[in-house]
């Protein structure tokens, strides 16, 4: 190692130090400088400085892109030191976190890139690739998620609560280079996906359908439904007009003309002494009162039916029946304007137990 | 005629029972209505002095109108015949009254105003005047064709140059008004007694009518 790599490595040591908001600039220049030494074929420094390149990125300091580059480095070093397992194992690693990545051939000879695109036709995986947030209406649009393979295989997709209750099965059937998932936001009974956390779920299997890893991207989903119109309230009594005449009329003539009659037949009683004769006008004229009030009531009756009145209610029952039907609709077609927002997080890929 | 004596305590009860259960009626019908008519009434004049009873009865012509307006009023009677006892001693019967009114409710009409009665007989001629309060409630009984009123009234004070002192005089009167539908006549049918005491129970005098009154509504 030449003075130069040595205070190199001192000062990339000396950076970890550094402030964090640093990182990505340390990270790639450690990357950059363990690529210098690989072509230098100082392959130790150049080891060493691309693993404390790829630690760096753990706390976010390499982009995917970088990193892959990285790990193919390193893989390839691996190979021209002849250890095939350990540059397998980098390779395995390299393509889980990055399906789609190829090694530029121009860079790397054909036994580095032979063994990488062996492991890559073993190892079954797939990217997700989803906007960060989508927002469309139930029946108008859709979730869409790409999905794309390490290499042909087997896969099933999912929407799941975060409980893993099933929600919807999205896809069962093979995948080759890429597939386009379109998710309507029902579940698997048609209704429209509830407000919660969910995930979908890829699960890449082999031939016999065992699964291989399990892909999750966690959806945090949220329904915006529109405010529904309020049913109109029953008017009051008052709106609504009698069906019968009143019988009080009929009743209070009856009860008047009787009680009337009663005192006009005991008006001289009252007023008279006891030796005076009394004429008979006065109980004529309580039986004529009488007559009268009986009279009243027979006329007044004990209340008819309005039909005028029957009709009118009728009509505003109608009204209200209308609308009532109005509002129903309108909030049928509300209902059926619900709309999804639905926001996406980064991917994690869960390897099967032992 | 023979009759049971009943105690005057119960007709104000009966009365205002008889205006609270007609009340509502009152607003129907054109029973406040301003009219004016003439018919004739069977008068009874019973008069009681020193315990002899002297009885006369007849027929007098009688008119009578009303003035409403608002929820005042103006009624006035006339009444005038002769009399005649069973010894066929004849008197000469004058009877007029002028009452104002108001309704406070609808249904119910106080009035107050002067009655005035003059007599003339071969022995002498008197005149008595009377202030009296009434009330009187009036109800449709059949809508728009017959309505009925029913009243009590007393005397506070009355004045006379024949009598020395005046005791009280009680009143009442009961009838019905029966109208032509779109018509505007009416008629007017009722009985009246009235019972004056002078000069401590030492004279007391009781007037019947029974009367039939044809009139016209008037504004109609």
């Amino acid at each position: 190692m030449t003075l130069v790599r040595r205070l190199t490595l001192a000062l990339a040591v000396l950076s970890i130090a550094i402030p964090a908001t640093a990182r990505a600039q340390s990270a790639t220049y450690l990357l950059e400088q363990g690529i210098r030494a690989y072509n230098e074929l100082e392959l130790n420094d150049a080891v060493d400085l691309l693993e404390r390149a790829l630690r760096f990125s753990e706390n976010g300091g390499l982009t995917r892109t970088d990193r892959a580059r990285a790990l193919t480095y390193i893989g390839a070093i691996q190979v021209f030191r002849g250890d095939a397992d350990s540059a397998a194992t980098v390779f395995r690693n390299l393509v889980v976190t990055d399906p789609r990545y190829t090694p530029d051939e121009l860079i790397f000879p054909p036994e580095v890139t032979s063994i990488f695109q062996a492991v890559r036709r073993e190892t079954k995986v797939v990217a997700l690739e989803a906007d960060s947030e989508s927002q469309f209406q139930i029946g108008d649009g859709w979730f869409s998620v790409w999905l794309f393979a390490s290499s042909d295989h087997f896969i099933t997709a999912e929407i799941r609560r975060e409980d893993e209750t099933p929600t919807r099965v999205l896809y069962t059937g093979p995948i080759a280079e890429s597939l386009q998932l379109r998710w309507d936001g029902r579940d698997a009974n048609g209704e429209p996906a509830a407000t919660g956390d969910y995930v979908l779920s890829v699960v890449s299997r082999d031939s016999l359908r065992r699964t291989l890893r399990t892909v999750r991207m966690p959806l945090d989903i949220e329904l915006e439904s529109p405010d529904t119109l309020d049913f109109p309230t029953l008017p009051p009594d008052s709106l609504f007009r009698p069906v019968h005449s009143s019988s009080r009329p009929g009743f209070e003539a009856l009860a008047g003309g009787l009680l009337a009659g009663a005192a006009a037949f005991l008006l001289p009683s009252v007023v008279a002494p006891d030796d005076i004769d009394v004429s008979a006008g006065g109980y004529v004229v309580a039986g004529a009162l009488a007559v009268a009030g009986i009279t009243g009531f027979l006329v007044s009756g004990p209340g008819e039916v309005l039909d005028d009145n029957v009709e009118y209610n009728e009509s505003l029952r109608r009204q209200i029946q209308q609308r009532s039907e109005e509002i129903s609709r309108q909030n049928a077609e509300l209902r059926n304007q619900v709309g999804l927002r639905i926001r996406t997080r980064g991917p994690t890929v869960l390897e099967p137990g032992p | 005629m023979s009759k049971r004596r009943v105690d005057p305590s119960i007709l104000p009860l009966v009365a205002l029972a008889t205006l609270l259960l007609s009340s509502p009626l009152a607003a129907q019908g054109p029973i406040h209505a301003s009219f004016a008519g003439f018919g004739v009434a069977g008068t009874n004049l019973d008069r009681l002095v020193a315990g002899a009873t002297q009885s006369f009865s007849g027929t007098t012509v009688t008119g009578e109108g009303r003035l409403s307006f608002w929820r005042l009023s103006l009624d006035a009677r006339y009444a005038e015949g002769d009399l005649t006892d069973d010894l066929d001693n004849t008197l000469r019967f004058v009877e007029a009254e002028a009452l104002i009114g108001i309704r406070p409710i609808p249904w119910i009409n106080l009035q107050f105003g002067p009655v005035v009665r003059k007599t003339e007989e071969s022995s002498g001629s008197g005149t008595v005047s009377f202030w009296e309060a009434r009330a009187l409630a009036e109800a449709a009984l059949i809508p728009t064709i017959v309505s009925g009123h029913f009243g009590m009234w007393f005397a506070p004070a009355a004045d006379s140059e024949d009598i020395d002192t005046f005791d009280n005089r009680l009143g009442a009167e009961a009838g019905l008004v029966l109208r032509a539908g779109r018509l505007p006549i009416l008629a007017h049918f009722g009985y009246r007694i009235s019972h004056a005491k002078f000069e401590q129970d030492f004279r007391e005098e009781t007037v019947q009518h029974l009367y039939f009154v044809l009139g016209i509504e008037l504004g109609r």
